[in-house]
């Protein structure tokens, strides 16, 4: 009788040891795979991003959103019209869907078709439109779509025409304006300055001419566009092929706590890999 | 018959024994091995580096043939872990490949990464292979 508990204990023991050696590896299995699962999506997070910074650089403008104290810039620096971009998106599309997969062992897929030709529309702050070249256009628009009032304070705009000036009729400016106005424009004539205050709902132009009777119109405030009007807003126009470079700065009043300070554009983007699904909307 | 009696109980110890070492020795050898985890994290670091070496402008320094910033970049990693960068043009041609001074020899557990880069319109592909530096026994 002795013995049999004295074996009973033994084989109980044994018994303790074996479970526990087995809930012990299964542990650390659980704890590695915890560890290790959730990478595969963070390695999809990854090449996600760096397609997605390769998209911006070929499609995006130089662009910051600058949170200040009660004060929100917006600084973009283009050229109208933009570089042409398709070649580019076609090419790094191809690269995206062919070579980076492979070398992945990824299936990556974008959807360019919301892309059309070097026509990009950003959205800002949420709520805040900037577009350039839309339609094949050489016009630059900042202002809030499809209407309503921005609310800037101020605009800043360096533009840099490499042409002589032939002609200009500037600005008519109003003391009672609410919004500060600071062009500088540069081309072979030299440098000027246009400098004063414009009223957010009325209608106000400056109109640069240059060589073979080409133009750069700027609009501030009240702007038409395709029938609604934003005040506010800011259009830069040229004509006859004209071409021109410009950073422009606008100060707005503080943005809403959610409002998003991204800009962001249209392409979808998915990547798959063995049960590891992702989507997202490439932006910058 | 007190001897036998001893004899018995002394081998049922040694049974017992045998049967917790044995146990032990199970425990021991289903323990938590990181090797794994080690290789995922050389991973995870290198997909970071891939990104540090692009958003920093080192790629586009070393597609203009100065590859000082982005071997910075491989030499600053940690002590352990050996990189090789490779930058390939779209055509194939290799454009740099630049390596962490000091990690020459074999490379085993190799983690590859891979990513684009466009620079003054050129699409190039980017890949940074990482292993661990082999320990020198001396």
């Amino acid at each position: 009788m002795k013995a049999f508990v004295f074996s009973m204990i033994a084989v109980s023991f044994m018994m303790l040891l074996i479970f526990l050696a087995a809930a012990t590896a299964t542990g650390y299995a659980e704890m590695e795979r915890s560890f290790i699962d959730p990478l595969a999506v963070s390695y999809a997070s990854s090449t996600m991003g760096n397609v997605g910074r390769q998209f911006s650089l070929i499609l995006l403008p130089d662009a910051s959103v600058t949170d200040g104290n009660g004060t929100v810039f917006i600084r973009i620096a283009d050229s109208i019209p933009r570089p042409a971009t398709s070649s580019a998106i076609n090419e790094f599309n191809s690269f995206v869907a062919n070579n980076l997969s492979t070398m992945v062992h990824a299936n990556i897929t974008t959807n360019i078709s919301k892309v059309n030709g070097s026509s990009l529309e950003i959205l800002a702050a949420d709520k805040f439109t900037y577009s350039n070249g839309l339609n094949g256009s050489s016009e630059m628009f900042f202002g809030k779509l499809p209407s309503g009032a921005t609310d800037v304070r101020s605009y800043s705009l360096n533009i840099t025409v490499d042409d002589y000036r032939a002609s200009e009729s500037l600005f008519i400016w109003d003391p009672l304006g609410d919004i500060d106005v600071t062009v500088y424009y540069f081309d072979y004539n030299g440098t000027g300055l246009s400098q004063g205050k414009l009223k957010s709902d009325a209608t106000n132009s400056l109109s640069l001419g240059y060589g073979n009777a080409s133009r750069l119109i700027l609009d501030i405030g009240e702007i038409n566009i395709n029938g609604s009007y934003s005040d506010g807003a800011i259009r830069m126009n040229l004509t006859n092929g004209l071409l021109a470079s410009f950073v422009l700065v606008a100060e707005l009043p503080a943005q809403p706590s959610n409002a998003s300070s991204n800009l962001v554009f249209q392409i979808p983007m998915t990547y798959s890999q063995d049960g590891i699904y992702k989507a997202i909307n490439a932006s910058r | 018959m007190r001897s036998r009696k001893g004899f018995v109980i002394t081998l049922d110890a040694i049974v017992a024994l045998s049967f917790m070492l044995l146990s032990l020795y199970f425990i021991q050898a289903m323990s938590f091995n990181p090797t794994a985890m080690k290789g995922t994290q050389l991973k995870q670091f290198s997909l970071d580096a891939l990104s540090v070496l692009e958003k920093s402008g080192s790629l586009g320094k070393a597609i203009t043939g100065n590859t000082t910033a982005a071997r910075d970049i491989l030499l600053y990693s940690p002590e352990p872990y050996c990189m090789q960068l490779s930058i390939v043009a779209m055509n194939g041609s290799s454009v740099a490949t630049i390596d962490k001074p000091g990690c020459m020899g074999a490379q085993t557990e190799v983690q590859i990464s891979h990513g684009a880069f466009r620079f003054n319109g050129i699409l190039y592909s980017t890949t940074l292979r990482s292993w661990f530096r082999e320990e020198v026994n001396e």
